[in-house]
């Protein structure tokens, strides 16, 4: 039995490690194909082959840095507006009656087909004469984000105990008060959270912002559009350099969420 | 008196900070699902629609043999989704039951990364892995399997299924994960005390118990594929076309009551899911830990 249970906990080890090969290997081997200086799709032979050479040559494009910030902007806008709408939900939810209603309305867009919600919402926006801009690719990306930015936000409020707010307000805090020196250190994590949710979920959207964009492309749709075309390798250096925006991202929010959880160990 | 004013007041307050969430997602969200599906039934004009009802949209589905590439793109979906069920149950157990604590959460955070990298990108690195000169064909020749390149991993509906696999995968894990948190280790003890052996208590206790999370992953995972273009169009090739694809043309051949109609059925089949999901698997369990 013991000899049984150690090979079923192997065996699902390794599948568990095959799987997560299976989900990252493709991008990592991409990202070290796109540095390899001949147009061979090939990892570099040695070390001192590596060569940044097609990531130069991507920035001499003329389209690149237009399309780089159009999504920049897209991707703030929709963090700064996506935090503030989840904000906003975990201020009220703990006070709310009808809470399974509100959450299911909030993660509803969840559900729809990401080509559904682009499609219905363009010609809403056609019917009420807005013309495709980059703010149109915003409200679509933050309709995309919110779900998650809320289940984010509520889950860091759900640990917020009313107690402490009650506390505050008794001694003599107002709201606002009460929101900057209680709630906002308390929940801060969950709210940046939300916030990273919107940039980087927009900044890697695709077909909501192909429908929304108009003429002002963003770098999914750009890439999109080399990706489809030709077989150039830079094509590669734009795809590693994209991953490694997002990675350092994801990467600098360890080490602020790392520093959140050790800070609010302290102070408890 | 002075606790009970406060209280009026955070309640206005509360409704207030109501409104805004709930306005964005009631105007953008759900306003415009209902228009389509209603413009679904006008007349097309020559740049427009007219309110003029009928079914013409529906019927040019059937007559033109739309709903052939409709029932293939379901049939793709639906078995991307049941392969994610069949890897990401085990993974999902396995990381919230067996693994210890400490591993648990870096291998939850190494499933959250996908969220946040590229999917178009993460899509087109396969074609990398199974392209003609791809990882795959070089590793079969290297291992003296194979002497030419096989040529049928990429550009069909073999590779679609894999990207989409890789692209939803995610997806599948966390509700699993969450539902299977709420399956307590004495639930499992006192079945495997009176005896049962592992495999029925798994499926005799647990599977039942984690119902909601193996609907709500089933969703994602089934909606998802059915709403990205992708995967399709990038590992595809020219000869897989998907109802995506088709939306896509219908409406830049401005065919705005045809788009409106295919629409209007993948959004019925999403809801049926969801109401189902709802009522049956009590998916709304899932979010109780918000509460």
């Amino acid at each position: 039995m013991k000899a049984g249970t150690a090979l079923m906990k192997l065996c699902l080890w390794t599948f568990l490690i095959l799987t997560i090969l299976f989900i990252f290997l493709p991008s990592f081997y991409l990202l070290v194909i796109s540095f390899e200086p001949s147009k061979l799709e090939r990892i570099p032979r040695n070390f001192s082959e590596f060569s940044i050479k097609w990531y130069i040559r991507l920035f001499q494009r003329e389209r690149l840095p237009g399309a780089i910030k159009q999504s920049i902007m897209v991707g703030l806008l929709t963090a700064v507006i996506t935090s503030f709408l989840s904000l906003f939900s975990g201020l009220s939810y703990r006070k709310l009656r009808v809470k399974s209603y509100f959450l299911g309305l909030l993660i509803f867009p969840m559900f729809v087909p990401g080509i559904i919600a682009a499609l219905s919402l363009s010609v809403f926006f056609k019917l009420i004469n807005i013309r495709s801009s980059i703010y149109t690719v915003v409200f679509g990306h933050v309709l995309y984000a919110l779900p998650y930015a809320t289940i984010v936000t509520l889950v860091s409020f759900s640990g917020l105990k009313e107690g402490v707010i009650e506390a505050a307000r008794d001694l003599g805090a107002n709201g606002f008060r009460a929101f900057k020196d209680i709630i906002f250190p308390l929940t801060r994590g969950g709210i940046f959270g939300g916030a990273l949710f919107g940039f980087l979920l927009s900044l890697n959207e695709f077909i909501r912002a192909y429908f929304l964009s108009g003429w002002q492309e963003t770098l999914s749709i750009y890439m999109f559009g080399q990706m489809k075309g030709g077989a150039d390798p830079s094509i590669y250096a734009l795809a590693g350099f994209i991953l490694s925006i997002s990675i350092l991202l994801v990467l600098i929010a360890v080490v602020y969420f790392s520093f959140i959880r050790h800070s609010s160990h302290s102070m408890s | 008196m002075k606790t009970k004013i406060g209280k009026s007041k955070g309640s206005s307050l509360s409704f207030l900070t109501l409104l805004p969430p709930v306005l964005f997602v009631i105007i953008l969200g759900v306003l415009p699902l209902i228009l389509i599906i209603i413009w679904s039934f006008f007349e097309p004009t020559e740049y427009w629609i007219k309110p003029h009802l009928t079914i013409a949209a529906y019927l040019k589905f059937i007559t033109l043999g739309r709903y052939i590439t409709f029932v293939k793109t379901l049939r793709v979906s639906i078995t991307v989704t049941f392969l994610a069920l069949i890897i990401g149950y085990p993974i999902a157990y396995f990381i919230r039951k067996v693994v210890r604590e400490k591993f648990r959460n870096i291998l939850l955070f190494i499933f959250i990364i996908p969220f946040f990298l590229s999917y178009i990108v993460r899509v087109f690195s396969l074609r990398l892995i199974l392209g003609r000169y791809g990882v795959i064909n070089n590793v079969l020749i290297w291992m003296g399997l194979i002497s030419v390149p096989i040529e049928g991993l990429l550009f069909n509906e073999f590779a679609v299924h894999i990207g989409l696999l890789s692209s939803y995968l995610p997806f599948m894990i966390f509700p699993i994960v969450l539902s299977i948190e709420r399956v307590g280790d004495s639930t499992i003890e006192a079945s495997q005390d009176l005896g049962a052996p592992f495999f029925q208590t798994l499926i005799r206790v647990i599977i039942p118990l984690t119902k909601p999370g193996i609907f709500a992953g089933c969703i994602f995972v089934f909606v998802s594929s059915l709403g990205t273009t992708v995967e399709w169009d990038l590992l595809g090739g020219v000869s897989e076309f998907s109802t995506q694809q088709m939306l896509e043309s219908l409406m830049m051949a401005l065919k705005f009551p045809s788009a409106f109609a295919i629409s209007t059925l993948i959004l019925a089949i999403t809801i049926c899911a969801l109401l189902l999901g709802f009522k049956y698997a009590k998916m709304g369990k899932l979010f109780e830990t918000l509460e």
